[in-house]
């Protein structure tokens, strides 16, 4: 198959290094003079490409200045060209490798694209997410059997009884219940599934709807004018944890596609790597001479 | 994950052993009920007060405060707030 027409997953099977998609900003250097401004399409730990003009010149060797993250110093590398392809909108898509690079930015890079393709942080702050929702769960559930058993003081006496009614213990469980449910399929222990993220975050969806109208429920009431400061404190972090979360699972549908094509794309980048050691061992097996062993992922 | 869920079924078995063999001190108990039970007079004169109302007629209430007891008029009070945390972690939960 032509590796053009190729999809990016079954490229990806055949690579060494695991290539990722990415919209980075970086400066061309030419003879140690800015030349360009470009972005980075595409990032591995052995290249990475980009689109230009096909009337911009570009030498074979040449420097770039890339920046990882908005507020990082930028990394300088020195990169060759290896490959010009044409796009139909009449730029180019040049494939470069790296030439010299220092160790620090080197692993910079490789720590980049491994919090990238393992999604550190789509599945973090789910996790988190899901976390405080337990606790705010049991604390509430905490203060329900407080004020059950505490429930008629109105007569100045102290007996239990029930002050809430028992579909709002019913609500309290599924509410402790959901958190736990986000809390274990989104568990880092786990393997990362695209099944685990969307169960995740489709169980944080009702705890949400429930702090927000909580914290509707605050307002109507003029809780916040409360005399008592611990009160004010209560709802303040109520507050947090209801934008909290809020952003988390708006986030988290936004980012659906994303993660699915990363997880994808991951999973091929393995299944490569083993088909790979699977020749490997049986070319060793057959007595090979190991010389014409493939580049070790770095 | 097992052993965090481990962790929370031995840490809930450890809290009711506890419950039944380590009764809570009756006095603690009726601490926190007092507590929750507080009541709150806000007078006309803008002055707050709290304490315990454990006695009331359509013309005058009984408020015990740790300090002692006094009568007032009802006709002094603005508003009442019976229970006052107790309500509040009512509206909380």
């Amino acid at each position: 198959m032509d590796r053009h027409h190729a999809s990016p997953f079954q490229q990806q099977a055949k690579r060494t290094f695991l290539r990722i998609q990415v919209r980075l900003p970086a400066i061309l250097y030419f003879n140690r003079t800015q030349y360009k401004q470009i972005r980075i399409n595409e990032l591995s730990a052995g290249g990475l490409s980009f689109t230009i003009a096909k009337k911009v010149l570009l030498p074979e060797l040449f420097e770039l200045h890339l920046k990882l993250k908005p507020f990082s110093p930028p990394i300088g590398m020195t990169l060759r060209v290896r490959s010009r392809t044409p796009l139909p909108d009449g730029s180019e898509r040049v494939g470069c490798q790296y030439v010299r690079v220092s160790e620090g930015n080197k692993l910079a890079i490789n720590d980049f694209i491994w919090k990238y393709a393992y999604l550190s942080s789509p599945f973090k702050v789910v996790y988190a997410a899901a976390f405080f929702l337990c606790l705010d769960a049991s604390l509430r559930l905490f203060l329900f059997l407080i004020q059950m058993y505490y429930g008629n003081l109105e007569a100045n006496e102290l007996f239990p009884g029930t002050a809430i009614g028992s579909r709002y213990l019913i609500m309290l469980l599924a509410y402790f219940l959901f958190s736990l449910g986000a809390f274990i399929s989104i568990d880092p222990s786990r393997k990362r599934t695209y099944v685990n993220f969307l169960s995740g975050i489709a169980c944080l969806t009702p705890p949400f709807l429930f702090i927000l109208s909580k914290n509707l429920m605050y307002f109507r009431m003029q809780l916040w004018y409360s005399r008592y400061a611990l009160v004010k404190i209560v709802l303040g972090l109520d507050m947090l944890l209801m934008f909290f979360v809020g952003f988390v699972v708006a986030v988290g549908f936004i980012s659906l596609p994303k993660v699915k094509n990363i997880l994808h794309l991951t999973e091929e980048h393995l299944k490569g790597m083993r088909s790979r050691k699977t020749e490997e061992g049986n070319k060793n097996v057959s007595g090979g001479s190991g010389k014409d062993r493939p580049y070790p992922l770095q | 994950m097992l052993k965090f869920l481990i962790g929370c079924v031995i840490g809930a078995l450890l809290t009711v052993t506890a419950y039944f063999l380590f009764p809570i001190d009756p006095r603690l108990q009726i601490e926190i009920g007092r507590l929750l039970d507080r009541d709150t007079l806000y007078l006309n004169n803008g002055h707050i007060i709290e304490g315990w109302i454990v006695r009331e007629n359509e013309q005058e209430l009984l408020v015990e405060l740790e300090t002692g007891s006094f009568s007032i008029r009802r006709s002094d009070c603005n508003m009442l707030r019976k229970n006052t945390f107790l309500r509040y972690i009512r509206q909380l939960i």
